[in-house]
C-alpha cells in the first residue's frame, strides 16, 4: 500500500458520497436539531427520509452502493423506541446480514452501519455521521470498498 | 383471522379525491422553487444555480428562486404555476418538512392537486446550516437533493383520505377500578359500553385491600360509588363470568364475541343469602386469599356487585337445598353458556394483574408445607380486613397464635434476576410501609422489620408515611433475606439477612414472615393478547405505544390500555391512566368518524407467492390472510410503517409513495447517478 | 452407544489414600447389582472444582476431560462416589458438550499430551443419583438382606447437587432423594438446623485456612448434636474427611465430646446388601469405632424377581 494512497487528501478525495436514511421519527428529527443547532458535519453526507428504517432493505442498499454511494448507514431510533414498535431491530438484523455478505464476497464489511439517535439531540446524529465516515476510511485504507473491488 | 367485509362495513365516503384520477398516464409537469430563506440558506448556498439546474431536469416546467417560500408571495407563487402553467406536482427546497410541509401540501390542495403531490427538500437544516464553512460543497449537495426531489415528486401518486364512519359504543375488557373508572367516563359522554369481567364480581383487586396508602382510608368504601354507579348506568351493559372469545375487525368497528358462562342463578336474585346459609359444601374462598370460607353456592363478598349469588358447580354435590329454599326460585341449575356478539368502536383493555407466586424462590420455601407462617402481603390485607376469619387479628395461619414477630420481605420477584422479573413494581414499598405501621400499631409489643434492598416513597404524603412507621417503631433492615430457615425441632422461623448498612449478619427470628410479592401479568393475558393481537413488553404486560406520550395507547389502533395491564402502578395513576384511555377511546366515538389518509401498501397478486412473511413482519397486525391464503391489507390497521417491503421476497408488497421503484430514483439522485460497475 | 450397566469407575484420590474401604463397598455394591466396573489407567486427579479451577480454568478442563476421555475410549459413563469428582467431570463434561469454542481449545491443547481428544460421547454419574433413581428405594428394597433401623443424619455436600441448572438432578433447596432411598434400608432421616450447609473443607478453605473450616464444621457438628444420629451420612469421601477429622479436631481444641461414626452411602449399602461388618472399615476410622450395625435380617427368596 503506497503513502499516497492512505494519506488524507487521498482519504478525503475518495469520501464524497454517503447516504444516510433517516426514519421519520428519531432519525430525521435529530438531523433537524443538529442543523438548528448549527453543528458542522462533511458534506459528503446526504439525507434520504424513510417511514422507518424497517423499510430499508438489500434493495436500496445496493442501489446506493451501485450508484455511487461510498457508504450507507441506517439511522432509526433507540431500541425500545421505535414508533413502530420493532422497525429499528429489524432493520439492525438485515444490516448484520449484509454485513456478512459484502464480507463473504471478499469487500470490507464497514461501509454499511446501523445507527440510533434521538431526536431531541443533534449530536446522536452527528456522532452517527462520525462513525461512518471513519468506518469508510477504514474500508478505504483496507481497500475493501465496492469501488475498490471493480 | 380475516375480515369478513360483509360482517363489518361501516360508512365509507372518500373524503378527498382529486382531479388527477389517472396519474400514471398524464405527463408530469413538475414546478420546482428553491428558498433562499433570507441569508440562511442564500448564504451558504447558490440558489440561482440550484434554480437553474432543475429547470434543466426532465419534466420540470417552472424552476424559481425567491426570498421567503413561506410568505404569502411565495405561497402565492406556487399556486400560480399550478394555475397558470398546468403544474400537477410542486417541489420546494427549503427547511424542512416538519416545519413548512404542510404549508405548500395544503396550498396546493387549495388549487386541486392532491396534497400527496408535494415534495419537501430540506436544504437548510440538512445543508446549508451544517456545511456554513463550505459554500462549493453544499450547493453541489444541494444539487443532488433538489434532482432527488423532483425524482421523486415525478412518480408521486395520489393518496385519498378516507372517513370511515364509527360505531357508537365500546367494550371495556377488566372491571377492576381501570375498568370500571374508563367505562364510566365513556358512558358519561353518551357513549354505550360492555364490561366484560372475568370474575362473578366487579371491583377487582381494590376490594380485596384493607386499607389504601396514604390515606389509611377504606378501598370497599372508596369504590363503592363507582361499582354501583356502573351497575346501575343505563349506557353500560354488564357482563360478569364472561370472556371475550374473539375479536374481529380494525379500530371504529370491532366485532366481539363474548362467553357467559353460567351463574345458575337468575336475575331476580334478591340477594337474601338463604341460599347460603343452608348449603353444606364449605370451600376456601379465592377472593379472601383462604382467609375466610364461602359455600358452593355463594356471593364473594357482602358489598359484592352484582349482588346477584353464584354457583361453583365443581363444589356443589347438588343436593338441591338452595333450589328448595330460594323464596323467589331464582336458582336453576340447567342454565347454560351464553355468547353475545357485540359491535363497538373502540377496545379498552383493562385487565389488570396477578400478584407474583413467590413458589419458584425455593430459599423462602412459599407454599411448602411447614411454612404455612410465610404469606404475601394480599393474604394480610384479607386478614386485616373486617369480615375475615381472624376477626381482622393478625395471626399465625399454623397454630392461630399472635405472632411477636413479624419479619416484612421486600422485592419478592422484583428486581430479581434469577426469576427473570428485573423491574421494580413500585408499589411495595408503600403498601409494606402501610401494613406495617398497622401491625405495629395494633400490636405494639410485637417487632414488625422490613427487610429492604430500597425504599422507594415517591410523591406527595409518602415520605411522611415512611417517617411516621419509623416514629412507631418499625425497623428498617437494609438487607435482602438469603433464606427462612425452620428449626427443624421448635420449627420455629429465623429469616437469615446481611445488615448491609453496618455489614452485619443476622438472624431475625420471625413468627410471621410476610413477602411483598411483585405485581406482574395477569394469568390468561397470552391468549387475550393474541385475540387481539396487541403486541407485548418482554415483562409480558401489554406494550404502549409510547411510553411518554401514548401510555394508554396499544400496539394496535382502537385498542387502548388502562391501569396495571400496562405495568405496575398504583390506583392514583391506575385512576389517572383509564381517564386517558377513555378519553382517547372516545374521541373517533364522539366525533362519529376516523379520517386516515390511506397511505397503505398495495399487492401485485401477479408477483405474491403466499409465503406470508409480510403478515408476521406487521407489528400492527394490519395484514390478513384471506380464505385462499393470499395476504389482504387491513387498510384502516395500516400504520404506514412500510416494514413489509423488504421483507417480501418478490417485492410483491409496495407502501404508496415509497415503493421500490421510487426510491430507486431518489437513491441515484442522491447517490450521483454514476453506475459504479457496468 | 456406552456400553450398557458398565461404568469406568473413577477413583479419585482421597478415596484409594485414605478410605479403601468405600472403594471396597462400592465395588461389592454395584457388581452384585448386575454393573460392570472398569478400571480408569491412567486416571489423575479430577482436578478438584475449588482450587485448581479458580487458578486456571482452562488447563483445568483440560486435565479434567483427559479423564473424561479415558471413559470415551472404554466407552462407559463415569461413576464417581465423590461430589468433587463429581463437580469437576459432570461440569467439565457438560461445558464441553455444548461450548464449541472451548472444546476445540481443550482439544488443542489434549493432543499435547497424547492421543486424546474430547468427543462429549458419555455422560457423568454420582453414585448417590444412580442408586437414588436408577437402582431406587423399590430396586434396592429387593436386593438387601438386612434392614439397618437407625436415624442418621444425612449430609449432601456441595456439588452433587449445585449449581441446579447444570446437575439438573433435584432442587438443591429441599433435596429428598438421598433420604427416600435411605429409608428402604430402614434408616430414618433426622432432620436438623442449616442441614444444607457445607462441611467447611471444599473450596480450598481447610487447605488455606484450617480455622474458618473448623468454625463452619463446630456450628455444623453442633446441630447435628442436638437431634443425635445414631451415625452421620455423607455422600462424599472429603466430605467423609472432613467429619472425621473435624470432631477429632474439636474434641481435642474445643472441648466437645464427639464420637458420631462417619458412614459413605457404598458403605451401608454394602453393609444391607450382605456385606460383612468388618470390611465396612469403621474400625479403620477415628469416629464411631464401636459401632454395630445391627439391624434385622429380612429373608429375600432366590426366585422373587
Amino acid at each position: 500500500m503506497s503513502d499516497c494512497e492512505t494519506s488524507d487528501e487521498y482519504i478525503k478525495e475518495r469520501i464524497q458520497n454517503i447516504v444516510v436514511f433517516m426514519c421519520n421519527e428519531c432519525g430525521q428529527g435529530s438531523a433537524n436539531t443538529a442543523g438548528v443547532a448549527r453543528m458542522s458535519y462533511d458534506a459528503a453526507i446526504r439525507i434520504i427520509r424513510v417511514q422507518c428504517t424497517g423499510q430499508i432493505g438489500p434493495i436500496q442498499i445496493t442501489d446506493a452502493l451501485n450508484n455511487g454511494a461510498d457508504a450507507v448507514a441506517c439511522v432509526g431510533c433507540c431500541l425500545g423506541a421505535c414508533h413502530f414498535f420493532n422497525g429499528n431491530i429489524l432493520s439492525m438484523h438485515r444490516i448484520k446480514l449484509m454485513k456478512k455478505l459484502f464480507k463473504e464476497l471478499g469487500y470490507s464489511d464497514q461501509f454499511v452501519n446501523q445507527y440510533t439517535s434521538r431526536a431531541a439531540e443533534g449530536e446522536t446524529s452527528v456522532g452517527d455521521f462520525e462513525d461512518i465516515i471513519d468506518r469508510l476510511t477504514t474500508a478505504i485504507i483496507s481497500k475493501g470498498t465496492i469501488k475498490d473491488g471493480c | 383471522m380475516t375480515v369478513k367485509e360483509e360482517k363489518v362495513k361501516p360508512t365509507e365516503e372518500i373524503k378527498e379525491k382529486t382531479v388527477s384520477q389517472d396519474s400514471k398516464d398524464e405527463e408530469p409537469r413538475i414546478g420546482v422553487f428553491i428558498c433562499h430563506c433570507g441569508h440562511n440558506i442564500a448564504g451558504t448556498v447558490d440558489v440561482a444555480k440550484v434554480a437553474e439546474y432543475a429547470g434543466a431536469l426532465p419534466n420540470v416546467v417552472k424552476a424559481e428562486h425567491y426570498m421567503f417560500m413561506c410568505s404569502k408571495p411565495g405561497v402565492q407563487m406556487v399556486k400560480d404555476s399550478i394555475k397558470e402553467l398546468g403544474v400537477n406536482r410542486t417541489v420546494v427546497a427549503s427547511c424542512s418538512k416538519n416545519q413548512h410541509g404542510r404549508t405548500f401540501a395544503r396550498a396546493i390542495a387549495e388549487e386541486g392537486i392532491n396534497k400527496h403531490r408535494h415534495q419537501q427538500v430540506n436544504i437548510r437544516e440538512y445543508c446549508s446550516w451544517v456545511h456554513k464553512k463550505d459554500e462549493e460543497k453544499a450547493t453541489a449537495k444541494s444539487l443532488r437533493l433538489v434532482e432527488a426531489g423532483v425524482n421523486r415528486a415525478r412518480k408521486l401518486d395520489d393518496v385519498e383520505t378516507r372517513r370511515v364512519t364509527t360505531t357508537k359504543a365500546a367494550l371495556v375488557i377488566g372491571g377492576g377500578i381501570a375498568g370500571l373508572r374508563s367505562a364510566h367516563d365513556m358512558a358519561e359522554l353518551g357513549i354505550p359500553v360492555f364490561l366484560v369481567e372475568k370474575n362473578s364480581t366487579i371491583g377487582g383487586h381494590m376490594t380485596r385491600l384493607n386499607k389504601t396508602f396514604p390515606t389509611l382510608e377504606c378501598p370497599q368504601c372508596s369504590i363503592s360509588p363507582l361499582t354501583n354507579g356502573v351497575a346501575n348506568h343505563p349506557l353500560i351493559e354488564l357482563y360478569t363470568n364472561a370472556q371475550v372469545k374473539s375479536v374481529e375487525g380494525s379500530l371504529g368497528n370491532f366485532e366481539i364475541e363474548i362467553e357467559i358462562k353460567p351463574r345458575y342463578v337468575k336475575d331476580n336474585c334478591t340477594s337474601c343469602g338463604e341460599c347460603s346459609l343452608h348449603c353444606p359444601v364449605e370451600v376456601p374462598s379465592e377472593w379472601d386469599k383462604g382467609m375466610s370460607m364461602r359455600n358452593a353456592i355463594y356471593k364473594a363478598y357482602p358489598q359484592a356487585i352484582p349482588a346477584t349469588f353464584v354457583r361453583d358447580k365443581k363444589a356443589c354435590i347438588e343436593c338441591n337445598t338452595c333450589i328448595n329454599i330460594c323464596p323467589v326460585q331464582a336458582i336453576d341449575f340447567s342454565m347454560q353458556p351464553e355468547t353475545k356478539t357485540v359491535k363497538v368502536g373502540s377496545i379498552i383493555v383493562a385487565a389488570g394483574f396477578s400478584e407474583y407466586d413467590p413458589t419458584e424462590i425455593e430459599p423462602y420455601h412459599y407454599g411448602q408445607e411447614g411454612y404455612e407462617d410465610v404469606i404475601t402481603q394480599l393474604k394480610l390485607e384479607r386478614m386485616l380486613s373486617p369480615t375475615s376469619l381472624t376477626n381482622s387479628e393478625v395471626l399465625r395461619p399454623s397454630d392461630g397464635k399472635l405472632p411477636k414477630s413479624v419479619v416484612i420481605i421486600q422485592c419478592v420477584g422484583s428486581r430479581n434476576d434469577q426469576v427473570g422479573n428485573q423491574y421494580c413494581t413500585g408499589v411495595c414499598c408503600k403498601f409494606a410501609i402501610k401494613n406495617a405501621r398497622i401491625v405495629k400499631e395494633m400490636y405494639p409489643d410485637t417487632d414488625v422489620t422490613i427487610c429492604y434492598i430500597d425504599i422507594r416513597t415517591p410523591g406527595l404524603n409518602f415520605e411522611e408515611l415512611y417517617k411516621s412507621a419509623q416514629e412507631v417503631g418499625v425497623r428498617f433492615i437494609r438487607g435482602r433475606p438469603s433464606e427462612i430457615i425452620k428449626d427443624p425441632i421448635s420449627g420455629e422461623l429465623t429469616v437469615i439477612v446481611e445488615d448491609t448498612l453496618s455489614m452485619t449478619p443476622l438472624q431475625l427470628s420471625a413468627d410471621l414472615v410476610v413477602l411483598s410479592a411483585a405485581m406482574v401479568p395477569p394469568e390468561g393475558i397470552g391468549p387475550l393478547g393474541s385475540k387481539l393481537h396487541v403486541l407485548r413488553s418482554k415483562e409480558g404486560f401489554l406494550k404502549e405505544f409510547h411510553i411518554k406520550m401514548n401510555p394508554t395507547l396499544s400496539s394496535k389502533g382502537g385498542i387502548f390500555l388502562a391501569g396495571t395491564i400496562q405495568g405496575p402502578k398504583d390506583i392514583s395513576e391506575t385512576v389517572a391512566h383509564a381517564g386517558s384511555a377513555a378519553a382517547l377511546a372516545a374521541a373517533p366515538l364522539v366525533k362519529g368518524y376516523i379520517e386516515k389518509e390511506m397511505l397503505v401498501p398495495t399487492i401485485d397478486y401477479e408477483l405474491c407467492v403466499n409465503c406470508g412473511i409480510c403478515k408476521t413482519i406487521c407489528a400492527p397486525a394490519a395484514i390478513d390472510i384471506d380464505e385462499n391464503g393470499r395476504p389482504i391489507v387491513n387498510e384502516i390497521a395500516c400504520k404506514s410503517c412500510g416494514m413489509c417491503m423488504p421483507s417480501c421476497p418478490t417485492s410483491a408488497i409496495q407502501l404508496i409513495n415509497f415503493t421500490d421503484d421510487q426510491l430507486y430514483d431518489e437513491i441515484i439522485a442522491v447517490s450521483g447517478g454514476g453506475a459504479v460497475c457496468e | 452407544m456406552v456400553k450398557e450397566n458398565t461404568f469406568a469407575f473413577f477413583l479419585g484420590c482421597l478415596m484409594p489414600n485414605r478410605y479403601p474401604a468405600i472403594e471396597k463397598a462400592t465395588m461389592y455394591v454395584m457388581e452384585k447389582l448386575g454393573y460392570t466396573l472398569l478400571d480408569m489407567e491412567r486416571a489423575t486427579c479430577c482436578p478438584a472444582p475449588g482450587v485448581f479451577r479458580s487458578f486456571n480454568k482452562v488447563d483445568w478442563m483440560v486435565a479434567g476431560a483427559r479423564n473424561l476421555c479415558i471413559a470415551e475410549k472404554l466407552d462407559a459413563d463415569i461413576l464417581t462416589v465423590c461430589n468433587g469428582c463429581f463437580g469437576t467431570l459432570q461440569e467439565i463434561n457438560k461445558h464441553l458438550k455444548e461450548n464449541e469454542e472451548h472444546r476445540e481449545l481443550v482439544n488443542e491443547k489434549l493432543k499435547l499430551l497424547g492421543d486424546y481428544e474430547f468427543k462429549g460421547t458419555i455422560d457423568v454419574r454420582h453414585i448417590a443419583e444412580v442408586l437414588g433413581y436408577e437402582v431406587g428405594p423399590w430396586g434396592i428394597e429387593e436386593v438387601i438382606i438386612r434392614k439397618v433401623n437407625a436415624r442418621a443424619a444425612v449430609h449432601y455436600g456441595c456439588h452433587f447437587l449445585k449449581p441446579t441448572r447444570i446437575r439438573e438432578i433435584e432442587s438443591s433447596e429441599g433435596p429428598t432423594i438421598v433420604e427416600e432411598f435411605i429409608e428402604a434400608l430402614g434408616v430414618e432421616s433426622v432432620r436438623f438446623k442449616e442441614q444444607l450447609t457445607c462441611c467447611g473443607a471444599g473450596g480450598g478453605v481447610k487447605a488455606y485456612s484450617g480455622d474458618a473450616s473448623m468454625t463452619i464444621f463446630g456450628e455444623k457438628m453442633k446441630n447435628i448434636d442436638e437431634v443425635k444420629p445414631d451415625f452421620i451420612l455423607d455422600i462424599c469421601p472429603f466430605c467423609h474427611l472432613q467429619f472425621e477429622t473435624g470432631q477429632d479436631h474439636l474434641n481435642k481444641n474445643e472441648d466437645c465430646n464427639y464420637d458420631y461414626p462417619v458412614i459413605h452411602i457404598s458403605q451401608l449399602v454394602a453393609y444391607c446388601m450382605g456385606m460383612d461388618q468388618k470390611f465396612v472399615g469403621l474400625h479403620y476410622q477415628l469416629m464411631g469405632r464401636n459401632y454395630i450395625f445391627g439391624g434385622q435380617e429380612i429373608k429375600n427368596e432366590e426366585e422373587v424377581l
